[in-house]
């Protein structure tokens, strides 16, 4: 009795024994196992320490865990050990950077014109969105000041946001249509011309909610501390172009035909519409954001097609998620936590026969996004160290610009490079990078830029080479390095084989390096 | 006018043919409905050259012009080496290979957005929710097949239009060639890997993913691995020396131009020569809605040499009977010119050119009126404009794929062929 008593304790996921099982958690288990037995599938075992620690590095700091990280983990007898890691990590400096990546990537795309300079202040921008994750800013008062900030620029560098899509010869259609994809998950681009062909909205849906961003401008001005730029907003008329010819005027009118109460600025109404927005979409657009962040696709997929006819795989659990949300006060965090803890989420991504992707009984695989990506390589492959060089030429034009903070436009610069060998642009973000793309695999594996750094001594390898004085030492940090977990027992093998027959020459190490760098199991997020 | 919104109509009633892979044999009258003398063999063409004209190019500033008018601007007309046809003064090689060139100047649509309309342009059809068109080189590649070793059948060079292969396989999408000045790179090997030590380290990889790949039998994991097959494919092939355009002679390169445009122009011919089906050359960036008349000059001195140099090569090479040229852009400009000296986006009526591939050269299909700003003689809509293509490739438009999600989507749904251009 006492020894299958003792087996059952093992078998079981450390974290649901305990009694403080995160609620947010609870919730969402209930939910998808319901389906489970609904649907009459098992579920895959769970992952083991190792995977959830890279998961969780992946999809929280935005890159690979050390493998003192992971080592630590999993000598920790803590039963609460996971909630401990998703606690401390989801508080992190590193979070709250790879935030504002992300949110830099979705806003922006990363597109960097040669003007943006002038008018966006990036590095006060990526610091308020820095702000506004370590404060875990309400969800609703973030959406509110990007859309609906206006005032001194250095004041509420939120602005910057409008600023980014601000052209006087054109009207501010890109505001709209990114608030609609990013905040209510919904796509209405191909209502500018004429109704949406196949979801509901019309021109007019459009256009009014383009006109809440007409009128405003930016006013410089000389004043005893220097210059200030205050972002305004006059008459929020927008002109609707009727035909090849024609135009008719549009004022703000949200969505659901709401409009704003006399006097009431633009940029207030539509905050106060966007969160009140029918059926909860507010909620249920950003929970569905946040689970398919974590879990490879949402409840809806992709996480801006929610048109009428979508069918969320969970629909109960989305709306009790979005209701949790608003309850807890559009707190993200707590929202995060609850989905790194779920049961789901530390399953394995082995594939269970006959189970729909959309039922979660395994982890989907996804890519990795940009910004991980960007930190892995630079993490690797001192990628940062290689291009420094190659940065300051392109410096060189921009350094004359106003305002612009060194780090950040390399980042910028970095992530250029990067998105160009993870995905074509001219893509969304919302479109993660994809694997099949026959330039991704060329660049990744005979690329002059990265095949320069994979050397023995550079970067990361180079200190491989050095911590390390065996050829199964090296392999095997190798392995923990770039996959988060030590090789198999036949893997060593292989390798060690190979080692010999090329006399482990330096050139036969940077192979196996580079045998890992251009896996499956590195590029995607298992 | 028609102003229906076509993108929602797929017709599901019809009998339904699966068709993957194998080239496609020649289309016949009888599909197209229509009937015509057939003076030769159908499907002439058997690849593609786009030159992208990014940003909508100004068709009274290049192919239209209308001196002396309103809108007509600055430049002159000038004859060419067929009579009764002028163009922009700015074109003069251009206008000696006018022979072989014929003008669409009546070509319309309805939208004047860059992003949406260059998916019209790119694929024939309006971007919709339900499906995910396949860039017209993609199907070009799908229907004529892959030929050459290891090289892709589509290929884009000077950047990305954002479409990819669509419902088609993934080694039909566009493989893109970023910098029109280095293409080789990343296609030679890296410092230090010889041939041989590619071997061991393919090995390796393939090793190494064995597991993972068992584990996880996903189509991405198996995209990724087919990705890099390709990609070793690429790098072996016999044809990748069709990316050095250094190994042309230097009478050859002189004639394209001094332009990055001319190079990239070269580069598409000996990339049709190794083989590919289609090679989009973009070049930026026509988007004048300011200083409208010195920027498209300028332009225009690098198009010029670019253009009349590939189509003077084409014909000497013996290649340009068997290659459709185009040059288009997503839509026109304005003829109004605004306060900046510019124009702005016009959809109601403007220029594309083609040649080669089946297409009579010397020939001027509709007119527009004495301003520009409207067409007064035989509308051509950018379906029927794809049809055009797809006849001159011997390709069936009427013919049915599967989406991925089992939705019948035809190669075009709409459109008839201008028949005054194809021989």
């Amino acid at each position: 009795m006492r020894i299958s008593l003792l087996l059952v304790l093992l078998a079981l996921p450390q974290d649901t024994t305990t009694a403080d099982r995160d609620p947010v958690a609870a919730l969402i288990d209930r939910h998808i196992e319901a389906r489970w037995s609904e649907l009459g599938i098992k579920p895959a075992a769970p992952a083991g320490d190792a995977i959830f620690v890279r998961r969780l590095a992946l999809d929280v700091l935005g890159r690979l865990p050390r493998p003192d990280e992971v080592k630590s983990f999993e000598a920790d007898k803590d039963a609460a050990k996971r909630a401990k890691l998703a606690d401390a990590w989801l508080a992190s400096d590193e979070a709250a950077e790879y935030f504002v990546d992300r949110w830099i990537r979705l806003l922006f795309n990363y597109h960097f014109e040669q003007a943006d300079p002038f008018k966006v202040d990036f590095p006060g921008f990526a610091g308020w969105l820095k702000k506004a994750y370590k404060d875990d800013l309400p969800y609703d008062q973030f959406a509110a000041a990007l859309v609906g900030s206006r005032g001194e620029k250095d004041e509420k560098p939120e602005t910057n946001f409008l600023m980014k899509f601000l052209d006087p010869k054109e009207p501010p259609t890109e505001l709209a249509v990114k608030t609609a994809r990013v905040f209510l998950g919904v796509q209405i681009q191909c209502a500018q011309c004429h109704d949406h062909p196949f979801d509901k909205y019309t021109q007019e849906d459009f256009w009014g909610l383009t006109a809440f961003f007409a009128g405003i401008r930016q006013k410089t001005r000389q004043t005893f501390d220097g210059i200030k730029t205050k972002i305004m907003q006059e008459a929020p008329i927008v002109r609707m172009p009727v035909g090849d010819d024609k135009h008719v005027d549009m004022a703000p009118r949200f969505l659901d035909g709401s409009t704003p109460d006399k006097d009431e600025p633009a940029g207030k109404a539509l905050a106060r519409f966007l969160v009140g927005a029918k059926n909860d979409q507010f909620g249920r657009a950003a929970v569905n954001r946040f689970w398919a962040h974590f879990m490879g696709r949402g409840f809806v997929d992709p996480v801006d097609k929610f048109t009428d006819k979508a069918k969320p795989s969970h629909p109960a659990l989305l709306s009790e998620l979005a209701q949790e949300f608003a309850k807890g006060g559009y707190r993200t965090r707590r929202i995060a936590r609850g989905i790194v803890l779920s049961r789901a989420y530390g399953l394995s991504s082995a594939r269970v026969k006959d189970a729909p992707d959309d039922a979660f009984a395994f982890k989907p695989l996804k890519p990795q996004d940009p910004p991980q990506f960007l930190n892995n390589l630079v993490y690797l492959l001192a990628l940062d160290a290689f291009f420094r060089e190659f940065y300051n030429q392109f410096y060189e034009n921009v350094k004359a610009l106003p305002g612009y903070g060194n780090e950040r436009v390399f980042r910028m610069y970095l992530f250029q490079f990067v998105s160009g060998i993870l995905a074509p642009s001219g893509r969304a973000p919302e479109e993660t990078p994809y694997a099949g793309s026959t330039r991704l695999a060329l660049k990744m594996m005979n690329g002059t830029d990265l095949q320069n750094t994979v050397k023995v001594g550079w970067g990361r390898l180079a200190e491989v080479m050095k911590a390390e004085a065996t050829p199964e030492g090296r392999v095997s940090l190798m392995f923990r390095t770039v996959l988060g977990r030590g090789p198999a027992a036949d893997e060593l093998a292989r390798y060690g084989a190979y080692l010999k027959k090329k006399r482990a020459s330096a050139s036969a190490y940077e192979d196996i390096y580079w045998a890992l760098l251009n896996s499956a199991e590195f590029f995607f997020n298992h | 006018m028609d102003s229906d919104c076509r993108h929602c109509r797929l017709g599901r009633r019809d009998f339904i043919r699966l068709s993957f892979g194998a080239a496609a044999g020649a289309a016949t009258f009888g599909n197209l409905g229509l009937a015509w003398p057939q003076d030769g063999p159908q499907g002439k063409a058997k690849s593609v050259i786009l030159l992208w004209m990014q940003g909508a190019p100004s068709q009274l500033d290049t192919w239209d012009l209308k001196p002396g008018t309103d809108t007509g601007g600055p430049f002159k007309a000038i004859d060419t080496a067929v009579p009764g046809i002028q163009i922009c003064q700015h074109l003069p090689r251009v206008a000696k290979q006018m022979k072989k060139l014929s003008l669409i100047r009546s070509i319309h649509s309805k939208d004047p957005n860059h992003d949406t309309a260059s998916y019209l342009l790119h694929t024939g059809y309006r971007r919709s929710e339900t499906v995910d068109h396949p860039h017209f080189g993609s199907m070009v590649a799908q229907e004529l097949g892959m030929q050459a070793e290891g090289l892709p059948g589509c290929i884009t060079i000077g950047g990305d239009d954002g479409i990819g292969s669509g419902y088609l396989p993934q080694d039909r999408a566009p493989f893109i060639v970023e910098k029109i000045d280095n293409p080789l790179e990343d296609l030679k090997l890296a410092a230090g890997v010889t041939k041989f030590r590619l071997d061991d380290r393919e090995e390796l990889l393939k090793a190494q993913n064995e597991k993972f790949r068992t584990e996880h039998d996903e189509k991405k994991v198996i995209a990724h691995q087919k990705a890099y097959e390709r990609a070793l494919a690429l790098i072996r092939s016999p044809h990748v020396k069709a990316f050095d355009v250094s190994r042309e002679p230097d009478e050859t390169r002189k004639l394209y131009g001094a332009s990055a445009f001319g190079r990239a122009c070269l580069l598409a011919r000996r990339l049709v020569q190794a083989g590919t089906r289609f090679v989009e050359v973009r070049f930026a960036d026509w988007d004048t809605h300011a200083d409208n008349f010195n920027r498209t000059r300028k332009l225009m001195n690098d198009l010029d040499p670019g253009f009349g140099g590939l189509l003077e090569d084409l014909d000497r090479t013996g290649l340009l009977s068997e290659t459709l040229v185009l040059c288009m852009g997503e839509f026109g400009r304005t003829p109004r010119i605004n306060a900046g000296e510019g124009r702005d986006h016009f959809t109601k009526a403007w220029s594309v050119a083609m040649a080669g591939g089946g297409i009579r050269g010397g020939r001027v299909v509709g007119r527009t009126n004495v301003d520009g700003t409207d067409i007064v003689e035989r509308p051509v809509t950018v379906p029927d404009y794809y049809s055009t293509i797809y006849h001159c490739l011997g390709i069936d438009a009427k013919k049915q794929y599967m989406t991925s999600t089992g939705r019948p989507v035809k190669i075009l749904d709409e459109g008839t062929p201008v028949k005054e251009l194809i021989s």
